[in-house]
């Protein structure tokens, strides 16, 4: 070993580094690795679900974010201990013994979503969840067959990375009030009331008063349980939009309903694709590019992209480009704002031909923006086959990569 | 979150023996003990390579669950199949760095349009975040060769065995990538005066 190596070895010496396994993780891979050499010890579908499965982790986002913030509002109800004889106990019990929770309610980002949770007698782990946007056919299912998305047009499946649901980081469900109890901060206020509707029932009405926003729940006065919530007030929404699935809105949550038969399942005839973007892609978008070759095609549809961006044509770019379907509402918001101020986008130029890497096509073009200042951007477009036709997507860019 | 105490390690001792590996195939306990005398070095590995625990375990249920897939087909001593399966992770290893690359700048995009900043990337311990920083600017191929000589306290020929090519390329790669690191790291790996020293 020379002066060189012997420095950097005690250099990497000094620095502190968790390396040390997690034997639940070590433990649950092995009960995997097992099932798929047990189950199915020669079967390639099996071992490619497994491969694709241990891929993404995008999912653990949804199914987390929705639980973390369906009950995250719902803690800092009793943050403060304004109403100690009403909140903590009767609620933390009644949330012990619930065995599904059904809510809807929007996203800042995304919009409005349903989800189904469903508990096996451990209310802090959820073993099932489901997840869906309303207008989308694409949904987020947490099972014990996997984590993966299914998009209901094309009846494609893309499995995740890997179960979420022992992490720490997911919200314990049963536990949850009675550590945010603990945790009770200094800067919101309280206001517990009820509140009687026009069929008689009384409920329990908790409003949150932050120095940005302000947020009311609704707690059932007989089972104890929080039954929606809702920002009646946010001076801030860009500082929630920079969180992942921030929920804005919870309309309704509902517990022990019976989830729909096989709500969780994945669909026995289901297509596996690879990609997360392959699952997001479906008939009803896209350009078919039937009869013309692939240059053709990646030329038009990069000519149609770039023109939808110039118009601003939201609609168009959200069917050819998957990238401009992450867009929130406010960011385009914003992009509007540019182009009235003549900041956008106003031209473009296709630099060199198409060419092909593997099974995407990239197309080189240049945008052309106000005071003559310029990007590069090169579309990744991808070629798929459904219903009989050809169709084709910008599914990501080589400068930003793919849509996932 | 990276914490904790790093300590050099010797490689998991595992003998040149191949009768393991083949009962493993039919035994169920015994893919169990290969599997479990395995996990650990192939998890730190990743650990080592990635610097994100979370991100290290998707890596290595990748590469097992990519070991179950081809196990079949695997011949050879158990010495071999550790070295079987630090390619696979290095593949996946370097795979994910680069949808990390990915994903990051899509994120900072789509952030960025939104008007706000992408807050995802958290501090690391100052000197490890240095290290972190230096060892990701190499070539996935330097940044394999050092974590396996200095993390998993490799030998070259070791190395040269999971790699592939030869003990002799090893070196020079390695010594190429430690003075790249040796520039990054200079004001951490020599004291400051040795530093000034060096530059005049």
């Amino acid at each position: 070993m020379n002066d060189n190596e012997r420095q950097f070895e005690e250099f990497v010496r000094g620095i502190n580094f968790d390396d040390k396994y997690d034997p639940v993780h070590r433990d649950g891979l092995e009960e995997k690795l097992l099932c798929v050499l047990s189950k199915h010890p020669r079967r390639k579908w099996s071992l490619q679900t497994w491969r694709i499965l241990m891929k993404n982790r995008v999912t653990r986002l949804a199914t987390a974010a929705v639980l973390l913030v369906a009950m995250g509002g719902l803690l800092s109800v009793l943050d403060k201990s304004a109403a100690p004889a009403y909140a903590v106990g009767q609620t933390i019990d009644a949330i012990r013994q619930v065995k599904t929770v059904h809510l809807a309610g929007e996203f800042y980002k995304q919009g409005k979503f349903e989800c189904w949770m469903r508990f096996g007698g451990d209310p802090d782990r959820p073993t099932h969840v489901w997840l869906g946007r309303e207008g989308q056919s694409i949904s987020k299912i947490c099972s014990p067959q996997g984590i993966f998305g299914l998009n209901r047009r094309t009846n494609w499946v893309h499995l995740a990375a890997r179960d979420e649901r022992n992490k720490d980081w997911i919200p314990k469900f049963g536990s949850f009030f009675e550590e945010a109890v603990k945790k009770s901060g200094t800067d919101e206020s309280v206001e517990i009331g009820t509140e009687a509707h026009a069929d008689g029932k009384v409920f329990i009405v908790i409003r949150i008063k932050t120095p940005n926003r302000e947020r009311k729940f609704l707690v059932d006065s007989v089972t104890k349980l929080p039954l929606s919530f809702s920002t009646t007030r946010d001076d801030d929404p860009m500082e929630m939009m920079k969180k992942t699935l921030a929920v804005k809105n919870l309309e309704w949550i509902r517990y022990n309903e019976q989830p729909p038969e096989g709500i969780f399942d994945m669909p026995p005839d289901a297509k596996l694709v690879e990609s997360e973007a392959d699952c997001m892609v479906d008939p009803d978008s896209g350009l078919v590019v039937d009869g013309i070759s692939r240059q053709e095609a990646c030329l038009a549809i990069t000519k149609q992209a770039c023109q939808a961006m110039i118009d601003l044509d939201v609609a168009k770019l959200e069917s050819l480009a998957l990238f401009f379907r992450l867009w929130p509402p406010e960011a385009w918001e914003k992009v509007r704002d540019a182009k009235a101020a003549g900041k956008w986008i106003h031209g473009y130029e296709i630099t060199a031909a198409p060419y092909q890497e593997g099974d995407v096509w990239y197309v080189p073009c240049l945008l052309k923006l106000a005071d003559n200042k310029t990007e590069m951007n090169t579309p990744m477009i991808k070629f798929y086959q459904m219903e009989g036709k050809t169709y084709c997507f910008a599914i990501g860019s080589k400068e930003k990569g793919i849509v996932d | 979150m990276i914490a904790g105490t790093f300590i050099l390690r010797s490689k998991t001792d595992v003998d040149e023996d191949s009768g393991l590996v083949i009962l493993a195939r039919r035994d169920r306990e015994a893919f169990v003990q290969l599997y479990r005398r395995h996990y650990d070095v192939i998890f730190r590995y990743c650990v080592h390579r990635l610097f994100d625990r979370a991100a290290a375990e998707d890596v290595a249920s990748e590469v097992f669950l990519k070991m179950v897939e081809n196990f079949h087909r695997f011949e050879g001593t158990e010495a071999q199949f550790r070295n079987w399966l630090y390619r696979i992770a290095t593949n996946a290893v370097n795979h994910q760095l680069r949808r990390i690359t990915r994903r990051n700048g899509l994120l900072r995009a789509a952030c960025e349009q939104a008007g706000s900043q992408a807050d995802d990337c958290q501090e690391s311990p100052e000197r490890l975040a240095l290290l972190k920083e230096a060892v990701l600017a190499l070539k996935p191929r330097y940044q394999t060769i050092i974590t396996l000589r200095f993390f998993e306290n490799m030998k070259l020929n070791e190395i040269a065995e999971v790699l592939g090519g030869s003990p002799g390329t090893v070196r020079s790669q390695l010594a190429r990538a430690l003075a790249m690191l040796r520039k990054k790291l200079a004001a951490e790996l020599m004291g400051k005066s040795e530093v000034d020293e060096n530059e005049r």
